[in-house]
């Protein structure tokens, strides 16, 4: 079992964070290897450092024994390392071949070789099952193409490891499947694979040995063979794990959200939404499962008003609002988690309490004839840090500064102290740590038990599983089935997930009379 | 009225001066869409056009030399890019307001350079108007008598050429270079180009050096090509015309160049209808070409999109 | 993070605010300096230049009343652009609504000559700020539903009004020519300006208001010194309030910051863009009514070039405070101000100026832009350079 990659002692910190902390790894040639955590535990600043993002301040590195130092990106390629991001580094208007060919001496300098080079993909591909079309513009392809794509860049440059950060964070079920495929015929070429993930059965189901992270640390190093997921959900943790909130069950209420037919379209003018038809009654909490980009981002902002609905109806506690604005709906008592707090959620040059007041400030009593109500905002502001444990020096604090799990607790103050009727809950936990995680979900739940009506739309199936009621399935923008969520058969809902499977009769898209 | 503007159309002249009008146009906005599609905002080149046309004609006073002239206003462009570079690439600031600070800084410095080499040393106002060696026109040998189209393509001043030979050698190196490739790439995706390895900071600044010299020459070509002399602000908005004509052809080699020769033609236009001495008054003329290239800007351009990495500076995101 | 006591919180906002005035005098001090290079090689001492310098801006109550005089158009321009950016539409037509505002004025006053003051320099501000509103609003409308780079449209609207302009008043008033009752050139004279204003129609003067108040005076400078100064330390403190008092400016800088978020926050964008258009444009064709009501008393070619351009810088040392532009329009009035007795007792030329004016603004743009970590911003698709970071309140 040779040694491909060694890392000593690793230590790399950034303002006021310590996200490596001593770290040691090691990697055999022809394993895959994973790297498991939580969010912020500290796996992809390690790979970084691998691969030349950033320069550790303390440690080693040794590639096939021999101490080496990585810079810059340059570096790691050198040496045969290869990693793709989890956003990915492909340049969108430019084909296949220019991307994979991107930083790299042509044969005929400064000419372009793109024939060699499509060529050479042709091969590559046919050699590891990657089959890709090299004269395509990369942003017309499907994410599980792209993906592909980026896998291709490292093996043209011959990497002897591949890095790949959450790699299936935008595949189907069946898709993974494939990737994993792909992942052992390169391990049966020689390759070796570090495999960031914070998803317990793909360490199971696919890695030779796994290292857990935690809070920087190196928590253990295993065999995948001899444990289970229950232990490595404890070592990422470090303690026992409730994921299921107890949810009592309610009486059926009144119908809050009634969507018939519902047809929208993306931004690049194709059929987002294709007739989707559900409904939500107080007190329960309706999930949409799904891989991401089928739908759930046009969704959320068709249901809003952000987005033109081009057929169907929406109403909300009996009003029409298919084509209300943004305002209107608010104004039902409608609240809105967006999916991404930093760009669309918050303000961040704002300050906290200018943005707890984000929606409120245009009425009274915050506003008076076109003023600001300043003593009564700050009561409203300071009450509202209390209740929801807002961490924060104090309310003039840019929201920039708070951490990604205060972000979020700003926009839940803001979006449930007016207790909606109905709240629309994109990725609401997206991108926080364990603790944050476990809030955010219990103040879904309380709401839920309060009476709002909760639309969960999240690509985190086990979320979705935990705290719905009832679950429907998005695929290409049409939902494949609604089932309860006690019970529900995991399997199917992966099946339907991947399109697979349809429950519902497909509606046909409502087109609207101008 | 409309008779005598229609047989402006039909002379050769008239697009002679098309194409010499439209060249400092050319030059600036070819030299400036190489940086655009790297990501960097051009709004400064007003202000490297100046400096070229006073450093145009300081140089070629000081060396008795066109030639000298124009290495000089090619010094003058690449250290006022340079500035642009610094403020908008290592220190990262706005871009177009770091490009409006350094236009208003080359009106001062224009002003004071141009008084400081031929005023004397009296601090008056430079009374005589100073004639220095200027470039002459260049005809080129069999080209040049071709009918019709050798006086309007090959019998022109030697900056002339070069412009024109621009446009095609910019789209050939966008797209057919590995340099091109990675300009491209480091203004839709700067991060993707990092980590393969490109170094995001110094395509953009040598893609700046470029504008600057073709900016800087763009501006020399104003004093020392057709007016012979310096005038305070002698660039007279024409580097923002030729940013204009860049997002006006969506960053295409082809469309600058088509956008650049619209408004030397309204220009063109507008000069030979003032000759007539009609009835329309002189400023409408002189505010004509902008009316066209607002008004084509609103109805067949549309919403531009920008390279998508435009105007921001591009840090390593330390997570 | 823990909350932090009042001390904390106090000492901390003083910083900044320290910080925010410390940055623009550094930069300032620093263009003096670096400055000093070019008047050297004209074989001056840049200290006699300075000190010139300060004494044409300071140096007696005639010169401070010209100060006044130059710094006040550039507050409103100052402000015009500030209010602007705050809400990320970047005003580079100040000049043309400066030019318009300033001919609207002009031609009431020069028409209207029997109104009674009290009628007429209310109407006259209305129309020049109406003007101006209305000529940003072309580019705003642009911009609130196609999308539109502000920054291309309102530049080449600035060289249309300013044609516009030098057109209007080569025509003589109410003469014979076509559209004589649109001209502005004073008949009884060859060159290209208007006549005088009727009385009404300018702004008291200092001395006017002290002769009525029953003091008379004898220092002439008061007699220069108009109302204008005082509308614009009006007009700075009304910007403030809109920005950081009422709902509009809140929905205005939300839009500066992030249009996005905003829209999710239920603000309707389009409406703020055309309102700020309005604001903003408004603002800066005050400036121009200013300079004609209380200054000039008629318009001339060319007559306040630049002033619209210089609200630019006015706002960024201002750092894009509507009273921080009050302060950097005094910089750039006293430059104004001195520049010429500068020359005149040292030899340095007055282009020395604009190199010090780029310098300043270029190292105040420095000093703010490392002094704040700029925050990934997202523009989806790029619609054009953005709008600087806007933090402080």
């Amino acid at each position: 079992m040779t040694e491909l990659l060694r890392l000593e002692k690793i230590r790399k910190t950034f303002p006021g964070v310590l996200a490596n902390d001593d770290v040691d790894l090691e990697i055999r040639k022809g394993e895959i290897h994973a790297l498991l955590g939580e969010n912020g535990a500290g796996k992809t600043t390690l790979m970084n450092c691998v691969y030349g993002v950033y320069r550790p301040e303390r440690g080693h590195i040794l590639w096939k024994g021999q101490p080496v130092e990585i810079h810059q990106a340059r570096d790691a390629i050198a040496l045969g390392i290869g990693m793709v991001h989890q956003h990915f580094m492909l340049v969108p208007p430019l084909t296949v071949a220019e991307n994979v060919i991107l930083g790299l001496p042509s044969a005929r300098e400064p000419l372009l070789d793109l024939r060699s080079a499509a060529i050479r993909l042709r091969d590559l591909g046919k050699q590891y099952g990657l089959p890709v079309d090299p004269g395509i513009p990369v942003w017309q392809l499907p994410v599980g193409v792209q993906q592909r794509v980026e896998i291709l860049k490292a093996l043209y440059r011959n990497a002897e490891l591949l890095i790949l950060d959450e790699p299936t964070a935008v595949l189907t079920p069946g898709e993974v499947e494939d990737l994993f495929k792909v992942l052992k015929g390169l391990t049966q070429e020689g390759l070796s694979i570090i495999f960031i993930t914070h998803k317990l059965e793909e360490v199971m189901a696919v890695s030779d040995r796994v290292t857990v992270m935690r809070n920087g640390r190196v928590v253990q190093t295993v065999n995948a063979a001899a444990t289970n997921a229950n232990e490595l959900a404890k070592m990422m943790v470090g303690r026992e794990v409730f994921l299921n909130i107890p949810k009592p069950a309610l009486p059926a209420g009144e119908v809050v959200l009634a969507v018939t037919g519902l047809a929208a379209q993306s931004d690049r003018g194709l059929p987002a939404l294709k007739g989707l038809s559900f409904e939500i009654r107080r007190g329960e909490i309706l999930g949409i499962a799904g891989v991401d980009g089928n739908g759930q981002t046009e969704l959320a902002e068709a249901l809003t008003g952000l987005r033109p609905a081009t057929g169907g109806t929406v109403a909300v506690s009996g009003h029409d609002v298919t084509h209300a604005s943004p305002r209107e709906i608010m104004d039902l008592n409608v609240a809105f988690i967006p999916p991404d707090r930093q760009h669309t959620g918050l303000l961040l040059t704002f300050s906290v309490g200018e943005n707890l007041i984000g929606k409120e400030f245009c009425r009274p009593p915050f506003s008076k004839r076109g003023f600001l109500q300043e003593r009564l905002i700050r009561d409203f502001v300071t009450g509202a840090i209390q209740n929801y444990d807002i961490r924060t020096p104090e309310a003039a604090t840019p929201a920039k500064l708070l951490s990604g799990g205060n972000q979020q607790k700003v926009v839940l103050a803001r979006e449930l102290s007016r207790r909606p009727d109905l709240l629309i809950a994109a990725q609401p936990t997206r991108g926080l740590d364990i603790g944050a995680t476990e809030y955010v979900r219990q103040q879904m739940v309380a709401a839920r038990n309060a009476g709002t009506a909760i639309l969960l739309i999240s690509t985190e199936l086990e979320e979705v599983l935990s705290l719905s009621d009832r679950i429907a399935v998005l695929y290409e923008g049409e939902i494949m089935g609604i089932v309860p969520a006690s019970g529900a058969d995991v399997h199917e809902i992966g099946l339907m997930m991947a399109g697979a499977k349809r429950l519902t009769s497909a509606a046909p898209a409502v087109e609207e009379a101008a | 009225m409309l008779e005598q503007i229609i047989q402006i159309f039909v002379t050769v002249e008239f697009y002679a001066a098309v194409i010499r009008l439209a060249t400092p146009l050319l030059l600036a906005a070819m030299g400036g869409l190489l940086a655009e599609r790297a990501g960097v905002v051009t709004f400064g080149m007003e202000g490297m056009m100046l400096m070229g046309a006073v450093a145009g004609v300081i140089g070629s006073y000081l060396t008795g030399s066109v030639w000298g002239g124009l290495a000089l206003a090619m010094v003058a462009g690449i250290a006022m890019a340079m500035a642009l570079a610094f403020m908008a690439v290592t220190i990262g600031a706005n871009q177009v307001v770091s490009a409006v600070a350094l236009n208003i800084g080359a009106v001062g410095l224009s002003s004071t350079l141009y008084a400081l080499v031929f005023a004397g040393g009296n601090g008056d106002v430079v009374q005589t108007v100073v004639k220095v060696p200027s470039l002459s026109v260049f005809k080129v040998p069999l080209l040049g008598d071709l009918p019709i189209l050798g006086p309007i393509l090959f019998n022109q001043l030697p900056l002339v050429y070069l412009a024109l030979l621009m446009a095609p050698v910019v789209w050939f190196v966008l797209y057919r270079t590995t340099w091109g490739l990675k300009i491209r790439a480091v203004g839709e995706h700067p991060h993707a180009a990092d980590t393969v390895g490109i170094n995001v900071v110094r395509v953009r600044y040598l893609t700046l050096i470029f504008t600057g010299i073709m900016a800087g020459l763009a501006g020399a070509f104003l004093s020392i090509g057709q007016l012979n002399t310096f005038q305070e602000n002698m660039s007279a908005g024409r580097g923002f015309i030729a940013y204009t004509a860049i997002v006006f052809g969506k960053w295409e080699p082809l469309g600058v160049f088509l956008g650049t020769l619209l408004f030397g033609l309204a220009d063109a236009l507008q000069l030979r209808i003032q000759a007539l001495n009609l009835a329309i008054p002189y400023q409408f003329l002189v505010a004509f070409p902008y009316l066209v290239t607002l008004i084509v800007l609103i109805l067949f351009v549309g919403k531009a999109t920008w390279p998508a990495a435009s105007g921001a500076p591009f840090k390593r995101e330390d997570k | 993070m823990k909350p932090s006591t009042l001390w904390e919180q106090f000492s901390r906002r003083l910083l900044e605010r320290s910080f925010n005035i410390l940055i623009p005098l550094a930069a300032i001090l620093a263009a003096f300096v670096v400055s000093s290079v070019l008047i050297v090689l004209r074989g001056v001492n840049p200290l006699t230049a300075y000190g010139a310098l300060l004494s044409g801006a300071f140096g007696s109550p005639n010169a401070l009343v010209t100060t006044v005089v130059r710094l006040t158009p550039l507050v409103f321009t100052g402000l015009a652009v500030t209010y602007g950016y705050r809400s990320g539409f970047f005003n580079i037509g100040a000049e043309g609504q400066l030019y318009l505002g300033a001919m609207v004025v002009t031609w009431i006053g020069v028409t209207f000559t029997t109104w009674p003051g009290w009628l007429l320099v209310p109407v006259a501000l209305l129309g020049g700020a109406l003007v101006g509103a209305l000529w940003a609003l072309i580019p705003g409308y642009l911009k609130a539903t196609r999308g539109f780079n502000e920054v291309l449209t309102t530049l080449l609207m600035n060289y249309i009004a300013m044609q516009f302009f030098e057109w209007v008043i080569r025509i003589d008033h109410f003469g014979t020519t076509a559209f004589g009752w649109l001209g502005l050139k004073d008949p009884t004279q060859p060159f290209p300006k208007s006549a005088e204003i009727v009385p009404a129609a300018q702004l008291p003067t200092a001395a006017g208001l002290l002769t009525r108040l029953g003091i008379t005076v004898s220092t002439p400078a008061l007699q220069r010194l108009t109302l204008a100064a005082l509308l614009a330390l009006v007009a700075a403190i009304i910007v403030y309030v809109i920005l950081f008092k009422t709902t509009t400016g809140f929905r205005a800088r939300a839009v500066g910051v992030n249009p996005r978020a905003a829209e999710y926050m239920g603000v309707n964008v389009p409406r703020t863009i055309l309102t700020t258009a309005l604001i903003s444009g408004a603002l800066a064709g005050l400036a121009g009514a200013m300079e004609v009501m209380g200054t000039q008393h008629r318009v001339i070619s060319n007559f306040l070039v630049g002033a619209g351009f210089d609200g630019i810088p006015v706002a960024l040392i201002g750092q894009l405070h509507p009273l921080g532009a009050l302060l950097s329009a005094l910089f750039f009035g006293a430059l104004r101000a001195g520049a010429n007795k500068m020359q005149i007792i040292s030899g340095a030329p007055i282009a020395v100026i604009y190199v010090i004016q780029s310098l300043a603004i270029l190292f105040a743009i420095a000093g703010t832009t490392v002094e704040l970590r700029p925050r990934r911003r997202q523009p989806a698709p790029n619609s054009g350079p953005a709008a600087p970071e806007v933090d402080h309140a």
